[in-house]
């Protein structure tokens, strides 16, 4: 069973492989024999060498752009779903923050990034705060919609119970909202990586967005594509994190 | 297994003992008895070996139509009128609607689709307040009964919560009440078994049928052991097949608890089937056009689906629908 789903997969994304191999090789080869330079468009194996050589430092910014993202999205979504749990419960507050809520969302956040510099410093909180930014609003939002869509139903069954309504988050709004809250974790998790990177672009003295801004200074265009991998590894590691998270949490959608 | 001993006079004339049943029914959480056949009748000196649980049966089931000659009227709704607000003023789901449920009756409640049969039991229910009249459910107002966790509901859907287990399912109106868990486990348990899904307790409800799932639910309602049981078309999302054995389970799991059931439906068979009593609705605003008392004997067979009186009963119970619409009509034409 296992073994036949494995092969049926592969043989799914076996045409995307071969098509991702397929953009390698023409970026290795096809690229200088059409006479295009290398600071344009690096040939794989030089952004390779360049991930690999213990000089720049990769690892090192690779570490702090995944200090700040992971702890600005662990910041923003734990804000995010306590506001959301705040909102169902108390009426009041929703209908003087949601609609705020709603408008923040699109504001373009990258905007504000040299404002964050101003009111927090040049330092890792300015790039935390940006990261739980990017974080907060789809969690707030999905988490919200998740807490409110509960079956009509199951409510009045547990009602006739008299259940209190600490029991009913705990029994029925928790759980129920599990799907809609990793909606919003797993939009969060990548845009927290977007989040620091962003904010690194303004000023930053280390992590991946810096590196990307020097190395694209002095045209050097393989350690920019080095950081650049480097931080889609880490946004889809977040990512995955997430969803085996999700898998294993919410065992019953899947199934049913 | 434990087994009681009668001795001594017996004297209690015209009392019968309930056949034994030809397939020996389950008894609340314990194996199947072998008992030896009761005699007819009960008097004189004699020594008879039951299993505890077979007396459990026999008792309850005289003492139930000796207690529904005199027993207490449990729901009592007097004059009732539901209307809902909308933006497009109000809607009267129920008009003017009385009746009453002795303690341990089976009522079921029969109407066209839309005549506020739901509305009904969500009043009863204590879940939205009556715009005039009065319910009273045990003697007290719906709301204080439901407080007290004398009412139990089973809906269309079995409405289960999909990362439970079956025995979770079961546990959740025991957790409400604040139940210990070693004490949820163990009377879930046993309950599951009176349902017949003991080998299923750690199953999810994705993984059962449906019929097992509705199961589920009515061992849900029972666990708290209600006064009254409030049917909301239970088994109307179920093929015939798996109704008809639900039908059958229901009236076995009733008799043993005695509770009081108040069954809405629109399937005139499965009402008479069922019930003591089956009241006629017609349709929008809802209210009671005809009374039928249905006479059957129990314990009740599926075999009583093809016998002649139970197809007269359906017939009544047809016409008395039909006049319904046809009145409902006449007023609002």
């Amino acid at each position: 069973m296992q073994k036949d789903e494995y092969r049926r997969s592969f043989r799914r994304y076996s045409t995307a492989l071969l098509m991702f191999g397929a953009v390698l090789i023409f970026l290795e080869w096809g690229m200088p024999a059409l006479g295009i330079p290398a600071f344009v468009l690096p040939a794989p194996s030089r952004v390779l060498g360049r991930m690999l050589d213990p000089e720049n430092d990769l690892l090192f910014h690779f570490g702090i752009t995944a200090l700040e993202g992971v702890s600005g999205f662990i910041v923003g979504s734990l804000a995010g779903f306590v506001l959301a749990v705040t909102f169902v419960h108390v009426r009041a507050i929703e209908d003087a923050l949601y609609p705020w809520a709603v408008v923040l969302q699109t504001v373009p956040l990258v905007a504000i990034a040299p404002l964050l510099v101003i009111w927090f410093g040049n330092g890792i909180l300015a790039r935390i705060v940006m990261s739980a930014l990017f974080t907060f609003f789809p969690v707030l939002v999905n988490t919200t919609r998740g807490l409110r869509r509960v079956d009509r139903a199951t409510m009045d069954l547990l009602q006739s119970y008299a259940i209190t309504r600490w029991q009913l988050f705990w029994m029925l709004r928790m759980p129920n909202c599990l799907p809609f809250l990793f909606t919003g974790l797993k939009i969060g998790s990548t845009l927290a990586i977007i989040g620091a990177i962003v904010a690194q672009f303004a000023g930053a003295g280390q992590g991946l967005g810096f590196v990307i801004t020097i190395s694209t200074y002095f045209l050097q265009t393989d350690r920019a594509f080095a950081a650049i991998t480097a931080a889609a590894v880490l946004g889809m590691s977040m990512y995955w994190l997430i969803i085996g998270l999700e898998r294993w949490l919410i065992f019953w959608e899947e199934l049913g | 297994m434990v087994r009681v001993t009668i001795q001594g006079n017996v004297r209690q004339r015209g009392l019968r003992w309930p056949q034994a049943p030809a397939k020996p029914r389950e008894p609340p959480g314990g194996a199947l008895p072998r008992q030896t056949n009761p005699p007819e009748r009960l008097h004189g000196k004699m020594s008879l070996q039951y299993d505890a649980a077979f007396l459990y049966l026999c008792v309850n089931n005289v003492q139930r139509s000796v207690e529904l000659e005199t027993a207490t009227v449990d729901i009592n709704i007097q004059q009732l009128s539901v209307t809902y607000a909308t933006h497009n003023g109000s809607i009267p789901a129920l008009h003017d609607l009385s009746l009453t449920a002795r303690s341990g009756e089976f009522v079921a409640v029969i109407g066209p689709s839309g005549c506020g049969k739901s509305t009904l039991l969500r009043a009863v229910g204590g879940l939205i307040p009556p715009t005039s009249g009065t319910i009273t459910v045990g003697g007290v107002a719906p709301d204080t009964a439901r407080r007290q966790r004398r009412i139990s509901f089973v809906f269309q859907k079995p409405v289960l919560l999909p990362w439970r287990t079956a025995r979770q399912n079961v546990e959740v109106p025991l957790q409400i009440a604040g139940w210990t868990r070693s004490r949820r486990v163990e009377t879930a348990q046993r309950i599951l078994q009176l349902v017949g899904l003991e080998a299923f307790a750690d199953a999810y409800p994705h993984q059962l049928s449906g019929g097992m799932q509705q199961r589920v639910a009515l061992a849900r309602a029972l666990v708290l052991e209600p006064a009254a049981l409030l049917l909301d078309e239970p088994f109307s999302a179920l093929d015939e097949l798996s109704r008809e054995r639900l039908h059958v389970e229901l009236l076995r799991i009733w008799e043993l608890t005695g509770a009081t059931v108040l069954f809405v439906t629109h399937a005139l068979t499965e009402a008479v089937f069922l019930a003591d009593r089956v009241l006629v609705l017609s349709s929008s605003p809802g209210t009671i056009v005809t009374e039928i008392p249905i006479k059957l004997a129990r314990p009740r067979t599926l075999a009583l689906l093809e016998q002649e009186d139970f197809l007269d009963y359906v017939i009544l119970a047809r016409q008395a629908l039909r006049r319904g619409q046809e009145e409902a009509k006449a007023l609002t034409y």
